[in-house]
Protein backbone atom coordinates (compact mmCIF):
# COMPACT_ATOMS: atom_id res chain seq x y z
CA UNK A 1 0.00 0.00 0.00
CA UNK A 2 2.83 2.25 0.71
CA UNK A 3 3.87 1.81 -2.69
CA UNK A 4 1.19 3.40 -4.41
CA UNK A 5 1.10 6.11 -1.22
CA UNK A 6 4.40 7.21 -2.63
CA UNK A 7 3.37 7.32 -5.92
CA UNK A 8 0.17 9.56 -5.21
CA UNK A 9 2.40 12.00 -3.31
CA UNK A 10 4.78 12.36 -6.46
CA UNK A 11 1.53 14.22 -8.30
CA UNK A 12 1.83 18.07 -7.55
CA UNK A 13 0.13 19.49 -5.13
CA UNK A 14 -1.51 16.72 -3.46
CA UNK A 15 -2.01 15.95 0.28
CA UNK A 16 -2.28 12.62 0.93
CA UNK A 17 -3.79 11.16 4.04
CA UNK A 18 -4.46 6.91 4.71
CA UNK A 19 -7.78 7.12 6.33
CA UNK A 20 -7.31 3.07 6.85
CA UNK A 21 -6.00 -0.22 4.89
CA UNK A 22 -7.67 0.46 1.21
CA UNK A 23 -8.86 4.27 1.85
CA UNK A 24 -6.85 7.18 0.82
CA UNK A 25 -7.71 10.70 1.13
CA UNK A 26 -6.06 12.71 -1.70
CA UNK A 27 -6.64 16.75 -1.42
CA UNK A 28 -6.21 19.21 -3.88
CA UNK A 29 -6.51 22.81 -4.27
CA UNK A 30 -9.02 23.45 -6.91
CA UNK A 31 -6.86 25.09 -10.04
CA UNK A 32 -4.90 21.47 -9.66
CA UNK A 33 -8.03 18.98 -9.19
CA UNK A 34 -8.23 17.87 -13.09
CA UNK A 35 -4.61 17.13 -13.65
CA UNK A 36 -4.38 15.10 -10.64
CA UNK A 37 -7.27 12.89 -11.48
CA UNK A 38 -5.18 12.69 -14.64
CA UNK A 39 -2.21 11.64 -13.02
CA UNK A 40 -4.33 9.31 -10.85
CA UNK A 41 -5.95 7.39 -14.15
CA UNK A 42 -2.17 7.04 -15.09
CA UNK A 43 -1.34 5.71 -11.66
CA UNK A 44 -3.69 3.12 -12.14
CA UNK A 45 -7.28 4.53 -10.73
CA UNK A 46 -8.95 3.22 -13.67
CA UNK A 47 -12.45 3.52 -12.41
CA UNK A 48 -14.35 6.52 -10.78
CA UNK A 49 -17.26 5.10 -8.92
CA UNK A 50 -18.92 8.17 -7.53
CA UNK A 51 -18.65 12.12 -7.59
CA UNK A 52 -20.39 14.27 -5.60
CA UNK A 53 -20.70 17.45 -3.29
CA UNK A 54 -21.10 18.18 0.37
CA UNK A 55 -22.16 21.55 1.60
CA UNK A 56 -20.09 23.27 4.07
CA UNK A 57 -22.04 26.53 4.28
CA UNK A 58 -19.87 27.26 7.56
CA UNK A 59 -17.25 27.43 5.40
CA UNK A 60 -18.80 29.07 2.64
CA UNK A 61 -17.47 26.07 0.65
CA UNK A 62 -18.37 23.36 -1.50
CA UNK A 63 -16.23 20.19 -0.76
CA UNK A 64 -16.16 17.90 -4.33
CA UNK A 65 -15.29 14.51 -3.97
CA UNK A 66 -14.45 11.76 -6.71
CA UNK A 67 -13.98 8.18 -5.21
CA UNK A 68 -11.83 6.46 -7.43
CA UNK A 69 -10.71 2.52 -7.59
CA UNK A 70 -7.65 0.52 -8.58
CA UNK A 71 -8.12 -2.68 -9.38
CA UNK A 72 -4.12 -3.70 -9.69
CA UNK A 73 -3.67 -2.21 -5.74
CA UNK A 74 -7.42 -2.77 -4.69
CA UNK A 75 -7.57 0.70 -3.29
CA UNK A 76 -9.77 3.27 -3.06
CA UNK A 77 -8.69 6.88 -3.21
CA UNK A 78 -11.01 10.32 -2.99
CA UNK A 79 -10.01 13.19 -4.46
CA UNK A 80 -11.57 16.10 -2.82
CA UNK A 81 -11.13 19.72 -3.40
CA UNK A 82 -13.07 23.26 -1.80
CA UNK A 83 -14.51 25.76 -4.10
CA UNK A 84 -15.59 29.12 -2.82
CA UNK A 85 -19.79 28.72 -2.53
CA UNK A 86 -20.73 32.13 -4.43
CA UNK A 87 -20.97 31.58 -7.98
CA UNK A 88 -19.51 27.75 -7.32
CA UNK A 89 -17.87 26.36 -11.12
CA UNK A 90 -16.07 23.55 -11.97
CA UNK A 91 -14.33 21.99 -14.61
CA UNK A 92 -15.60 18.84 -15.97
CA UNK A 93 -13.82 15.96 -15.48
CA UNK A 94 -15.92 13.72 -18.29
CA UNK A 95 -12.40 13.30 -20.85
CA UNK A 96 -10.64 11.26 -18.29
CA UNK A 97 -13.60 9.48 -16.33
CA UNK A 98 -16.41 9.08 -19.10
CA UNK A 99 -19.04 8.45 -15.96
CA UNK A 100 -18.35 11.78 -14.63
CA UNK A 101 -20.40 13.33 -17.19
CA UNK A 102 -23.71 12.41 -15.71
CA UNK A 103 -22.47 13.24 -12.13
CA UNK A 104 -21.79 16.65 -13.23
CA UNK A 105 -25.14 16.90 -14.34
CA UNK A 106 -26.51 15.77 -11.49
CA UNK A 107 -24.37 18.16 -9.43
CA UNK A 108 -25.38 21.56 -11.81
CA UNK A 109 -28.97 20.46 -10.67
CA UNK A 110 -29.08 19.81 -7.05
CA UNK A 111 -26.37 22.21 -6.25
CA UNK A 112 -26.49 24.93 -8.55
CA UNK A 113 -22.49 24.42 -9.58
CA UNK A 114 -21.62 25.24 -13.35
CA UNK A 115 -19.23 22.87 -14.87
CA UNK A 116 -17.26 23.73 -17.56
CA UNK A 117 -16.90 22.18 -20.14
CA UNK A 118 -20.12 19.59 -20.21
CA UNK A 119 -22.41 20.57 -22.07
CA UNK A 120 -25.55 19.04 -19.85
CA UNK A 121 -24.57 21.59 -17.24
CA UNK A 122 -27.73 23.39 -16.30
CA UNK A 123 -30.17 21.70 -17.93
CA UNK A 124 -33.16 19.41 -16.03
CA UNK A 125 -31.88 16.14 -15.00
CA UNK A 126 -33.66 14.34 -11.82
CA UNK A 127 -35.89 17.68 -11.39
CA UNK A 128 -38.73 19.13 -13.36
CA UNK A 129 -39.92 23.00 -13.92
CA UNK A 130 -37.10 23.41 -10.64
CA UNK A 131 -37.45 27.22 -9.62
CA UNK A 132 -36.46 27.06 -5.95
CA UNK A 133 -32.96 26.52 -4.28
CA UNK A 134 -31.15 23.81 -5.46
CA UNK A 135 -32.31 21.18 -3.30
CA UNK A 136 -29.19 19.53 -2.24
CA UNK A 137 -28.08 23.08 -0.53
CA UNK A 138 -28.24 23.35 3.59
CA UNK A 139 -30.15 26.97 3.09
CA UNK A 140 -32.48 24.86 0.85
CA UNK A 141 -35.39 24.20 3.07
CA UNK A 142 -37.47 21.27 2.26
CA UNK A 143 -40.10 21.04 5.05
CA UNK A 144 -40.99 24.82 4.26
CA UNK A 145 -40.98 24.04 0.31
CA UNK A 146 -43.52 20.89 0.92
CA UNK A 147 -45.56 22.93 3.13
CA UNK A 148 -45.72 25.44 0.52
CA UNK A 149 -46.37 23.84 -2.43
CA UNK A 150 -48.18 20.32 -1.08
CA UNK A 151 -51.28 19.51 1.05
CA UNK A 152 -50.31 18.29 4.20
CA UNK A 153 -52.52 15.36 4.30
CA UNK A 154 -53.86 13.09 7.59
CA UNK A 155 -53.34 9.68 7.99
CA UNK A 156 -56.67 7.67 8.22
CA UNK A 157 -57.64 7.11 11.75
CA UNK A 158 -55.32 10.35 12.93
CA UNK A 159 -56.66 13.42 15.15
CA UNK A 160 -57.16 16.22 13.35
CA UNK B 1 -39.71 14.41 -44.69
CA UNK B 2 -37.88 13.22 -41.82
CA UNK B 3 -36.39 9.33 -41.86
CA UNK B 4 -36.14 9.52 -38.08
CA UNK B 5 -38.91 9.10 -35.23
CA UNK B 6 -38.57 8.97 -31.94
CA UNK B 7 -40.34 6.21 -29.16
CA UNK B 8 -40.37 6.56 -25.40
CA UNK B 9 -39.46 3.14 -23.53
CA UNK B 10 -40.94 3.61 -20.25
CA UNK B 11 -41.89 5.10 -17.38
CA UNK B 12 -43.71 1.88 -17.57
CA UNK B 13 -42.37 -1.01 -19.76
CA UNK B 14 -41.38 -4.50 -19.21
CA UNK B 15 -38.08 -3.63 -20.28
CA UNK B 16 -37.44 -1.37 -17.53
CA UNK B 17 -37.70 -2.76 -14.04
CA UNK B 18 -38.48 0.34 -12.46
CA UNK B 19 -39.89 3.80 -13.46
CA UNK B 20 -37.93 5.03 -15.41
CA UNK B 21 -38.32 6.61 -19.31
CA UNK B 22 -35.49 5.82 -22.21
CA UNK B 23 -36.29 8.22 -25.25
CA UNK B 24 -34.89 6.80 -28.37
CA UNK B 25 -35.27 7.84 -31.82
CA UNK B 26 -35.22 5.14 -34.86
CA UNK B 27 -34.75 4.82 -38.20
CA UNK B 28 -36.79 1.87 -39.46
CA UNK B 29 -36.44 -0.42 -36.32
CA UNK B 30 -32.88 0.58 -36.00
CA UNK B 31 -31.79 2.62 -32.90
CA UNK B 32 -29.66 5.83 -34.14
CA UNK B 33 -29.99 7.79 -30.44
CA UNK B 34 -30.50 6.76 -26.55
CA UNK B 35 -31.09 9.00 -23.94
CA UNK B 36 -31.94 8.21 -19.89
CA UNK B 37 -34.86 10.20 -18.88
CA UNK B 38 -34.71 9.49 -14.78
CA UNK B 39 -36.63 11.46 -12.24
CA UNK B 40 -39.92 9.40 -12.29
CA UNK B 41 -38.83 7.60 -8.89
CA UNK B 42 -37.25 10.88 -6.79
CA UNK B 43 -37.52 11.03 -3.42
CA UNK B 44 -34.73 13.08 -2.11
CA UNK B 45 -33.25 9.81 0.65
CA UNK B 46 -29.86 11.93 0.20
CA UNK B 47 -31.43 15.16 1.39
CA UNK B 48 -34.07 13.53 3.71
CA UNK B 49 -31.10 11.15 5.13
CA UNK B 50 -29.66 14.80 6.51
CA UNK B 51 -32.80 15.43 8.50
CA UNK B 52 -32.75 12.02 10.54
CA UNK B 53 -31.43 10.46 13.35
CA UNK B 54 -28.85 7.51 12.07
CA UNK B 55 -31.55 4.84 13.33
CA UNK B 56 -34.63 6.71 11.80
CA UNK B 57 -32.27 6.04 8.11
CA UNK B 58 -32.74 2.21 8.84
CA UNK B 59 -36.63 2.40 7.50
CA UNK B 60 -35.33 4.90 4.41
CA UNK B 61 -32.21 3.22 2.90
CA UNK B 62 -33.91 -0.49 2.09
CA UNK B 63 -36.05 1.45 -0.34
CA UNK B 64 -33.37 2.78 -2.59
CA UNK B 65 -33.31 -0.99 -4.60
CA UNK B 66 -36.49 -2.72 -3.93
CA UNK B 67 -35.16 -6.30 -5.24
CA UNK B 68 -32.26 -6.47 -3.22
CA UNK B 69 -32.64 -3.81 -0.34
CA UNK B 70 -29.82 -5.31 1.95
CA UNK B 71 -27.31 -3.83 0.17
CA UNK B 72 -28.02 -0.62 1.68
CA UNK B 73 -28.71 -1.80 4.69
CA UNK B 74 -25.26 -3.00 5.20
CA UNK B 75 -23.13 -0.28 3.34
CA UNK B 76 -25.02 2.54 5.42
CA UNK B 77 -24.28 0.16 8.99
CA UNK B 78 -20.72 -0.35 7.38
CA UNK B 79 -19.89 3.33 6.89
CA UNK B 80 -21.28 4.41 10.51
CA UNK B 81 -19.04 1.23 12.09
CA UNK B 82 -16.10 2.65 10.32
CA UNK B 83 -16.87 6.28 11.05
CA UNK B 84 -17.45 4.90 15.37
CA UNK B 85 -14.48 2.29 15.23
CA UNK B 86 -16.35 -0.24 15.75
CA UNK B 87 -16.21 -4.16 15.12
CA UNK B 88 -19.04 -6.15 14.94
CA UNK B 89 -19.59 -10.13 16.22
CA UNK B 90 -18.28 -13.32 14.38
CA UNK B 91 -21.83 -14.28 14.46
CA UNK B 92 -23.29 -11.06 13.09
CA UNK B 93 -20.08 -11.29 10.23
CA UNK B 94 -21.93 -14.53 9.16
CA UNK B 95 -25.63 -13.62 9.55
CA UNK B 96 -24.98 -10.74 6.98
CA UNK B 97 -23.19 -12.52 4.47
CA UNK B 98 -25.85 -15.39 4.94
CA UNK B 99 -28.78 -12.16 4.42
CA UNK B 100 -26.65 -10.44 1.45
CA UNK B 101 -26.12 -14.15 -0.55
CA UNK B 102 -30.03 -14.83 0.05
CA UNK B 103 -31.05 -11.39 -1.39
CA UNK B 104 -28.71 -11.61 -4.18
CA UNK B 105 -30.12 -15.10 -5.18
CA UNK B 106 -33.77 -13.44 -4.86
CA UNK B 107 -32.74 -10.57 -6.90
CA UNK B 108 -31.00 -13.08 -9.76
CA UNK B 109 -34.12 -15.08 -9.98
CA UNK B 110 -36.70 -12.50 -10.13
CA UNK B 111 -34.08 -10.89 -12.94
CA UNK B 112 -34.17 -14.17 -14.94
CA UNK B 113 -38.44 -13.71 -14.71
CA UNK B 114 -37.79 -10.57 -16.13
CA UNK B 115 -35.39 -11.08 -18.73
CA UNK B 116 -37.05 -14.58 -20.14
CA UNK B 117 -40.17 -12.07 -19.96
CA UNK B 118 -38.58 -9.41 -22.62
CA UNK B 119 -37.08 -12.63 -24.92
CA UNK B 120 -41.25 -13.84 -24.51
CA UNK B 121 -40.50 -16.99 -22.56
CA UNK B 122 -43.22 -16.24 -19.61
CA UNK B 123 -43.18 -19.83 -18.54
CA UNK B 124 -39.36 -19.08 -16.77
CA UNK B 125 -40.83 -16.22 -15.33
CA UNK B 126 -43.95 -17.60 -14.16
CA UNK B 127 -41.52 -19.96 -12.00
CA UNK B 128 -38.79 -17.40 -11.29
CA UNK B 129 -40.89 -15.44 -9.78
CA UNK B 130 -42.79 -18.08 -7.41
CA UNK B 131 -39.28 -18.83 -6.06
CA UNK B 132 -38.29 -15.94 -5.24
CA UNK B 133 -41.10 -16.21 -2.69
CA UNK B 134 -39.54 -19.31 -0.87
CA UNK B 135 -36.43 -16.01 -0.47
CA UNK B 136 -38.94 -13.79 1.03
CA UNK B 137 -40.94 -16.06 3.24
CA UNK B 138 -37.10 -16.86 5.29
CA UNK B 139 -36.66 -13.00 5.28
CA UNK B 140 -40.24 -12.74 6.57
CA UNK B 141 -38.99 -15.20 10.00
CA UNK B 142 -35.91 -13.35 10.19
CA UNK B 143 -37.50 -10.18 11.10
CA UNK B 144 -41.72 -9.77 9.71
CA UNK B 145 -40.95 -8.52 6.72
CA UNK B 146 -40.48 -10.26 2.85
CA UNK B 147 -38.94 -6.70 1.01
CA UNK B 148 -37.61 -4.40 3.21
CA UNK B 149 -35.94 -6.11 5.95
CA UNK B 150 -34.01 -3.39 8.15
CA UNK B 151 -32.03 -6.41 9.64
CA UNK B 152 -28.51 -5.18 8.97
CA UNK B 153 -27.75 -2.34 11.44
CA UNK B 154 -24.84 -0.79 13.04
CA UNK B 155 -23.18 -2.92 15.20
CA UNK B 156 -24.21 -5.89 13.63
CA UNK B 157 -27.89 -7.33 13.13
CA UNK B 158 -31.19 -6.81 14.77
CA UNK B 159 -31.61 -9.91 16.19
CA UNK B 160 -30.45 -13.51 16.12
CA UNK B 161 -32.05 -15.99 13.52
CA UNK B 162 -34.73 -17.71 14.96
CA UNK B 163 -34.62 -21.40 15.80
CA UNK B 164 -34.47 -23.92 13.21
CA UNK B 165 -34.01 -21.22 10.58
CA UNK B 166 -30.52 -22.37 8.99
CA UNK B 167 -32.22 -25.46 8.18
CA UNK B 168 -34.82 -24.29 6.18
CA UNK B 169 -32.51 -22.07 4.48
CA UNK B 170 -30.38 -25.21 3.14
CA UNK B 171 -33.54 -26.75 2.23
CA UNK B 172 -34.23 -23.32 0.30
CA UNK B 173 -30.75 -24.20 -1.58
CA UNK B 174 -31.35 -27.36 -1.99
CA UNK B 175 -34.57 -26.56 -3.62
CA UNK B 176 -33.02 -23.66 -6.11
CA UNK B 177 -30.15 -26.11 -7.04
CA UNK B 178 -32.44 -28.50 -8.61
CA UNK B 179 -34.14 -26.23 -9.71
CA UNK B 180 -31.30 -24.73 -11.69
CA UNK B 181 -31.70 -27.50 -13.54
CA UNK B 182 -34.97 -26.95 -14.41
CA UNK B 183 -34.36 -23.14 -15.68
CA UNK B 184 -30.83 -24.52 -17.65
CA UNK B 185 -33.28 -26.93 -19.57
CA UNK B 186 -36.14 -24.26 -20.56
CA UNK B 187 -34.19 -21.13 -20.83
CA UNK B 188 -30.24 -21.14 -20.70
CA UNK B 189 -29.69 -24.32 -22.85
CA UNK B 190 -32.79 -23.08 -25.06
CA UNK B 191 -31.54 -22.11 -28.44
CA UNK B 192 -33.65 -19.37 -29.06
CA UNK B 193 -32.23 -17.75 -26.10
CA UNK B 194 -28.84 -17.94 -27.47
CA UNK B 195 -30.31 -16.65 -31.19
CA UNK B 196 -31.44 -13.53 -29.42
CA UNK B 197 -28.48 -12.49 -27.25
CA UNK B 198 -25.24 -13.71 -28.71
CA UNK B 199 -23.32 -10.81 -29.89
CA UNK B 200 -25.55 -7.81 -29.06
CA UNK B 201 -24.70 -5.06 -27.27
CA UNK B 202 -21.38 -6.01 -26.90
CA UNK B 203 -19.58 -4.32 -24.27
CA UNK B 204 -15.69 -5.10 -24.65
CA UNK B 205 -13.37 -5.02 -22.28
CA UNK B 206 -11.58 -1.94 -22.42
CA UNK B 207 -14.87 -0.19 -22.78
CA UNK B 208 -16.19 -1.82 -19.81
CA UNK B 209 -13.21 -0.65 -17.84
CA UNK B 210 -12.70 2.75 -19.09
CA UNK B 211 -16.95 3.77 -19.54
CA UNK B 212 -16.64 2.08 -15.36
CA UNK B 213 -18.31 -0.53 -15.23
CA UNK B 214 -18.75 -3.04 -12.77
CA UNK B 215 -20.55 -6.07 -11.53
CA UNK B 216 -21.79 -8.66 -14.18
CA UNK B 217 -21.21 -6.50 -16.99
CA UNK B 218 -17.76 -6.10 -16.15
CA UNK B 219 -17.38 -9.90 -15.42
CA UNK B 220 -19.05 -10.64 -18.74
CA UNK B 221 -16.12 -8.64 -20.61
CA UNK B 222 -13.52 -10.93 -18.70
CA UNK B 223 -12.90 -8.56 -16.02
CA UNK B 224 -12.30 -10.58 -12.28
CA UNK B 225 -13.40 -7.69 -10.29
CA UNK B 226 -15.48 -7.43 -7.16
CA UNK B 227 -15.60 -5.59 -3.62
CA UNK B 228 -16.84 -9.50 -2.19
CA UNK B 229 -13.10 -10.54 -3.25
CA UNK B 230 -11.12 -7.24 -3.67
CA UNK B 231 -12.10 -5.57 -0.68
CA UNK B 232 -13.85 -7.91 1.93
CA UNK B 233 -16.43 -7.04 4.49
CA UNK B 234 -18.47 -9.61 6.69
CA UNK B 235 -17.58 -12.97 6.28
CA UNK B 236 -16.17 -13.28 2.74
CA UNK B 237 -12.73 -13.26 3.67
CA UNK B 238 -13.10 -16.21 5.35
CA UNK B 239 -15.16 -18.49 2.34
CA UNK B 240 -14.23 -20.05 -0.78
CA UNK B 241 -15.54 -19.02 -4.00
CA UNK B 242 -14.83 -17.81 -7.80
CA UNK B 243 -15.46 -14.68 -9.30
CA UNK B 244 -17.15 -16.34 -12.87
CA UNK B 245 -16.05 -14.51 -15.93
CA UNK B 246 -16.76 -14.56 -20.06
CA UNK B 247 -15.31 -12.85 -22.42
CA UNK B 248 -17.57 -11.90 -25.26
CA UNK B 249 -19.50 -8.58 -23.27
CA UNK B 250 -22.92 -9.55 -25.18
CA UNK B 251 -26.13 -10.14 -23.71
CA UNK B 252 -25.90 -13.68 -23.81
CA UNK B 253 -22.54 -13.40 -21.27
CA UNK B 254 -24.49 -11.02 -19.30
CA UNK B 255 -27.22 -13.09 -18.43
CA UNK B 256 -25.03 -16.35 -18.03
CA UNK B 257 -22.34 -14.75 -15.31
CA UNK B 258 -25.74 -14.09 -13.56
CA UNK B 259 -27.00 -17.57 -13.47
CA UNK B 260 -23.27 -18.15 -12.08
CA UNK B 261 -23.63 -15.79 -10.10
CA UNK B 262 -27.31 -16.98 -8.68
CA UNK B 263 -25.43 -20.34 -8.15
CA UNK B 264 -22.53 -19.03 -6.68
CA UNK B 265 -24.84 -17.26 -3.59
CA UNK B 266 -26.19 -20.49 -2.84
CA UNK B 267 -22.66 -22.29 -2.50
CA UNK B 268 -21.99 -19.52 -0.05
CA UNK B 269 -24.64 -19.61 1.82
CA UNK B 270 -24.32 -23.00 2.22
CA UNK B 271 -20.07 -22.88 3.46
CA UNK B 272 -21.41 -19.76 5.78
CA UNK B 273 -24.27 -21.87 7.42
CA UNK B 274 -21.46 -24.32 7.89
CA UNK B 275 -18.51 -22.62 9.16
CA UNK B 276 -20.54 -20.01 11.55
CA UNK B 277 -20.42 -19.73 15.00
CA UNK B 278 -23.27 -21.55 16.45
CA UNK B 279 -23.34 -19.56 19.73
CA UNK B 280 -22.41 -15.54 20.44
CA UNK B 281 -23.53 -12.30 20.25
CA UNK B 282 -25.24 -10.70 17.00
CA UNK B 283 -24.43 -7.19 17.75
CA UNK B 284 -22.14 -4.54 19.23
CA UNK B 285 -23.88 -2.85 21.52
CA UNK B 286 -24.58 1.04 19.92
CA UNK B 287 -25.50 4.16 22.22
CA UNK B 288 -29.36 5.21 22.55
CA UNK B 289 -30.61 6.30 19.58
CA UNK B 290 -31.35 9.69 20.64
CA UNK B 291 -27.77 10.00 21.69
CA UNK B 292 -26.17 8.69 18.90
CA UNK B 293 -23.51 10.68 18.20
CA UNK B 294 -20.86 9.94 15.30
CA UNK B 295 -17.44 11.12 15.50
CA UNK B 296 -16.94 13.59 12.80
CA UNK B 297 -14.85 12.73 9.54
CA UNK B 298 -15.86 11.17 6.03
CA UNK B 299 -15.70 7.75 4.92
CA UNK B 300 -16.71 5.56 1.87
CA UNK B 301 -17.91 1.89 2.30
CA UNK B 302 -18.93 -0.27 -0.24
CA UNK B 303 -20.59 -3.65 -1.13
CA UNK B 304 -20.39 -6.00 -4.21
CA UNK B 305 -24.67 -5.98 -5.15
CA UNK B 306 -26.02 -7.93 -8.05
CA UNK B 307 -25.58 -5.51 -10.31
CA UNK B 308 -21.89 -4.20 -9.30
CA UNK B 309 -20.60 -2.25 -6.89
CA UNK B 310 -22.60 -0.34 -4.45
CA UNK B 311 -21.34 2.21 -2.29
CA UNK B 312 -22.55 4.77 0.68
CA UNK B 313 -20.24 8.14 1.14
CA UNK B 314 -21.03 9.29 4.69
CA UNK B 315 -19.76 12.23 6.27
CA UNK B 316 -20.58 13.09 9.95
CA UNK B 317 -19.88 16.43 11.78
CA UNK B 318 -20.36 14.86 15.15
CA UNK B 319 -23.84 15.22 15.83
CA UNK B 320 -26.45 12.31 16.04
CA UNK B 321 -27.65 12.81 12.18
CA UNK B 322 -25.62 12.60 9.36
CA UNK B 323 -24.60 15.72 7.34
CA UNK B 324 -24.58 13.84 3.87
CA UNK B 325 -24.80 10.71 2.45
CA UNK B 326 -24.06 10.24 -1.02
CA UNK B 327 -25.32 7.26 -2.48
CA UNK B 328 -23.26 5.39 -5.48
CA UNK B 329 -25.68 2.80 -6.90
CA UNK B 330 -24.45 1.06 -9.70
CA UNK B 331 -27.17 1.57 -12.16
CA UNK B 332 -26.12 5.52 -12.33
CA UNK B 333 -22.88 4.41 -14.28
CA UNK B 334 -24.75 1.40 -16.12
CA UNK B 335 -27.40 3.40 -17.82
CA UNK B 336 -26.02 6.43 -18.76
CA UNK B 337 -22.72 5.82 -19.67
CA UNK B 338 -23.21 2.07 -21.04
CA UNK B 339 -26.59 1.72 -21.83
CA UNK B 340 -27.08 4.88 -23.86
CA UNK B 341 -23.53 4.49 -25.96
CA UNK B 342 -24.61 0.51 -26.67
CA UNK B 343 -27.69 0.63 -27.86
CA UNK B 344 -27.16 2.64 -30.77
CA UNK B 345 -27.60 0.03 -33.77
CA UNK B 346 -29.43 -1.89 -32.09
CA UNK B 347 -33.44 -3.37 -33.26
CA UNK B 348 -36.40 -2.25 -31.69
CA UNK B 349 -37.14 -5.48 -30.53
CA UNK B 350 -34.19 -6.33 -29.20
CA UNK B 351 -33.91 -2.81 -26.62
CA UNK B 352 -35.76 -4.49 -23.76
CA UNK B 353 -33.45 -7.77 -23.50
CA UNK B 354 -30.19 -5.18 -23.87
CA UNK B 355 -32.03 -2.87 -20.95
CA UNK B 356 -32.47 -5.96 -18.61
CA UNK B 357 -28.94 -7.34 -19.46
CA UNK B 358 -27.48 -4.60 -18.01
CA UNK B 359 -29.76 -4.28 -14.77
CA UNK B 360 -30.67 -1.00 -14.99
CA UNK B 361 -32.58 -0.61 -11.52
CA UNK B 362 -34.06 3.11 -11.62
CA UNK B 363 -34.47 3.91 -7.83
CA UNK B 364 -30.47 3.77 -7.69
CA UNK B 365 -30.15 6.62 -10.27
CA UNK B 366 -33.21 8.82 -8.79
CA UNK B 367 -32.29 7.99 -5.31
Amino acid sequence: MMDIVDKIKGIEGVKVTVQRENRIFVDVSEDKVISTLYNMKLIGFHQLSVQNVIDRIKDNKFEIFYVLYSREYKINAIVRTWIDRENPVIKTADKIYPSAHTWEREISEMFGIKVDGNEDSGKPFILENWKDLPPMRKDFDSVKYSSEHFVFRHSEGENE
Amino acid sequence: MSKSYELFIGPNHPGIPGNFSLKIELEGDTVISAKGDPGYLHRAFEKAMEGRYYIQNLALIPRICVPEPDINEAAYAMAVEDLMGVEIPERAKYIRTIVLELARAANYTFWMGGFAGTLGLYTLAQWSFGDRDYALDLFAEICGARVYHMYIWPGGVRRDLPPGWEDKLLGYVKYMKERLIDYDNIFFKNVMFKYRTKGIAVVTKEQAIEWGATGPILKAAGVAQDVRKDDPYAAYEYLDFEIPTLTDGDSWSRAMIRRWELENSLNIIEQAVKKMPKKGPVWEKMPNPLKWYVPEGETYAKVESARGEHGFYMVSDGTGKPYRVAVRGASHTHMFTIAEKVLIGQRLADVSHILVSLDVCPPEIDR
